[in-house]
Parts: C-alpha cells; structure tokens; sequence
C-alpha cells in the first residue's frame, strides 16, 4: 500500500468531516485489512469475462448497524495498480483512452449514510463513483457480517455493481466501440475490516 | 501401357488439389495478416483481427488434418523417372517439412490462444473454451515456436514455389501441372 499517496485524501475526508457534519453522531470506524480485501472488476470481450482488480485501494469505513444513517464509506482506487495479468492489455487500459491514469490517477466511491437492503444482513450504499474524472450516482448493494463484539470486532463486506464504461467516458476514439469490449463492467468489492 | 506412363504425368486427384491449394491460400493469408495486425495498437479491431487470425488458423489446421487424411487413401503421383535422386529426395524431404509446419503453426497458435488471457472468438460464432487455466509461461513458449514456426515456413514454402517454377519454366517438364486445376487427376 501506497501509504503517502492517500494521506491526502484521508485529511481532506477528515477536515471536511470535522467542517462540514461537526455535530453529527460518528458511527464506529472499520479499519479495512488490505491483505484480505479485494476490489475486482470483469470486463467482457466476446461474451467472455475478462477479470482485473486493483491492487491498491483504501476503504475508510463507518458503520453501525443500528445507525445506518451515520454510516459512510469512502474507497479510493489507485487507477494506476489495476491488471488483469497481461501486461500488454493492462498498458492499453491505463493509456488515454480508456482508464489515462495519468491524467486521473485515482478513482473514488463515496456513501454518505446506508439503506437497510432486501434479506438477512443486505444493505445499500447509495453514493457517488468517480472514474476518469467523471462522477455518477450509484447504489451498491452489498451484504455485511460482523462477528464479535466492541473494539476488534470483524466484519465481512461483499458487494458488487455492474456499470457502463462509456458514462465515465472509459472507451475514447476506437474503445467507443462495444460490439468486440462490452459497455458493461462488473465491479466486485470484498472487504475485510477490524472496527477500531 | 507402360511406356505411356513415362510421357504423361500423373496429376494429383481433384480433392488434393483444392485442399493444396486452400491451404496455401490460408498460409499466404493468414502470415499476412499477422504481419500486419501486430504492428496496430490494441484496440476493438486489432482484437477482431487477431480473432480472424486465429479462426483461419483453426480452419488451417482442419484442412491439415483432412488432408493427410485423404493422402493416406490417396497417394501422390509417383515423380517422374527423369528426375534425379538428389531432386526425390528434395522434393521429399521439403514435402514432410511442409507437413510438419502446417500442423506446427495452427496447433502451437492455438496452444498460445488457449494459454493466454484473451478468449478466443471463432468467425465470430462461438468462443473456443479452454481446458486449461491461462499461462504466461506456456503462452511464451507456444509463441516462440509460432515465431519460429512462421520464418520457417516462409522458408519452405518460397523454396516449394521456386522449385514449382523451375520445374515449369527452366525444367519445362509438367511437375506443376500435376498441381493445377482443370488437369485430369
């Protein structure tokens, strides 16, 4: 993990919570074990799934089963950390035409408050991606399991969503085209936290 | 009867003909193509053309197949007694490298198709299922021999063309037109 490159985006989570909501309650902060987390997306070519992940990304997770509403997630992508275990693909999927991580070197989710979802232990987390530069709103649907109690209690996060490449404008010029790449990305989100 | 024969050369059978003469127009083709389509950038076509590459090469290797098949049934037209033994066994020994080759090149393509992480999309019908979890190291190693494979056969089969046209047009004898269409088999 790229400790450094995210300090930046923790303050500014920190400062804005400090400005912005100073009154309101803190649901109870997860620690994200990268080791075990995974952040994977499946791309298809041919009706064939193409699978990737980011290797570097970062959850700042809170969360209270019994207070939804003061619950927030903020996961940051390290645009640049993506494979999908070839390297020539994965040079093409950083250029500027689909993820220009040089440009955008990082992507983002953020969930401002959480939704009891449909079944046992479902929630929603209606927030905002942000890939390429370009920010929609989505839902993410995801199922959380805490065991224990208290400080060290652990939790297991498993979501996914499935979005269009092109309205984040992932596909410039001749990736425009979806009839050999689809427009649709699968998106899969696999946490593992520690709550604090 | 026999002194006949010494003057009027045998051709090849109408099957064998159209299977020599698909395949080379499959070889010539498909090297072509691969010539060209490794030098684009990967985008959606080069994709496409990479999923023709390898479907001809598919198709390469079912007429590889079919026409050692139909050899085996079917043998060649003995060469000609006026030729010499140096030119036999040539003719021979280019004939099995050429045979070798067209099996080597569609199944060490299709071991890298199978090894890589890319499906393969058959004339855009079906996508080729693998039996077998993608490799770098394999996938490395089939491209290797397709490499090597190529300049080898680009080798062999301008060696087969330049002996044709000998043949035909230094020789002037009929060992080409044993291979040409419309000749009785």
């Amino acid at each position: 993990m790229k400790l450094f490159s995210i300090f930046p985006a923790v303050i500014a989570a920190a400062l804005a919570g400090l400005v912005s909501v100073p009154a309101m309650a803190q649901a109870p902060e997860w620690v994200m074990q990268p080791d075990d987390s995974a952040l994977t997306f499946t791309a298809w070519q041919s009706r064939s799934p193409i699978e990737g992940r980011f290797e570097e990304f970062e959850a700042t997770i809170h969360f209270d089963p019994d207070d939804l509403k003061a619950g927030r997630v903020e996961v940051t992508i390290v645009m640049n950390s993506a494979t999908t275990d070839d390297d020539s693909r994965d040079e093409t999927l950083k250029s500027q035409s689909l993820f220009n991580v040089e440009s955008y070197p990082s992507g983002s989710f953020i969930a401002q408050g959480f939704e009891k979802g449909e079944g046992e232990n479902a929630y929603l987390a209606p927030g905002e991606l942000t890939l390429r530069g370009v920010t929609n709103p989505v839902t993410l649907p995801f199922t959380l399991v805490i065991e224990g109690e208290g400080s060290g209690a652990r939790a297991h996060a498993e979501g996914s969503i499935t979005i269009k490449r092109l309205d984040y404008g992932v596909g410039q010029g001749d990736w425009a085209d979806t009839s050999t790449v689809a427009d649709k990305v699968d998106i899969g989100l696999d946490i593992r936290a520690v709550r604090r | 009867m026999a002194e006949q024969t010494a003057h009027q050369t045998a051709h090849y059978d109408r099957v064998a003909k159209l299977l020599h003469w698909s395949m080379a127009a499959l070889i010539i083709g498909n090297f072509g193509l691969a010539l060209y389509m490794v030098d684009q950038p990967l985008v959606p076509s080069t994709i496409d053309l990479y999923n023709l590459h390898k479907s001809l090469g598919l198709l390469a290797l079912g007429l590889a197949i079919g026409r050692v098949l139909w050899r085996l049934r079917h043998p060649a037209p003995p060469i000609p007694d006026d030729h010499a033994a140096w030119e036999k066994k040539a003719a021979a020994a280019s004939h099995h490298l050429l045979y070798l080759l067209i099996f080597l090149q569609p199944l060490s393509g299709l071991m890298i198709a199978l090894a890589s992480q890319y499906p393969t999309t058959i004339f855009g019908l079906f996508n080729l299922p693998s039996p077998i979890d993608p490799s770098k190291s394999l996938s490395d190693i089939a491209g290797a021999i397709h490499w090597y494979g190529q300049w080898a056969m680009a080798a062999i089969v301008g060696l087969h063309i330049l002996a044709a046209l000998r043949h035909h047009f230094i020789l002037k004898n009929d060992i080409l037109k044993r291979m040409l269409p419309g000749g009785k088999g």
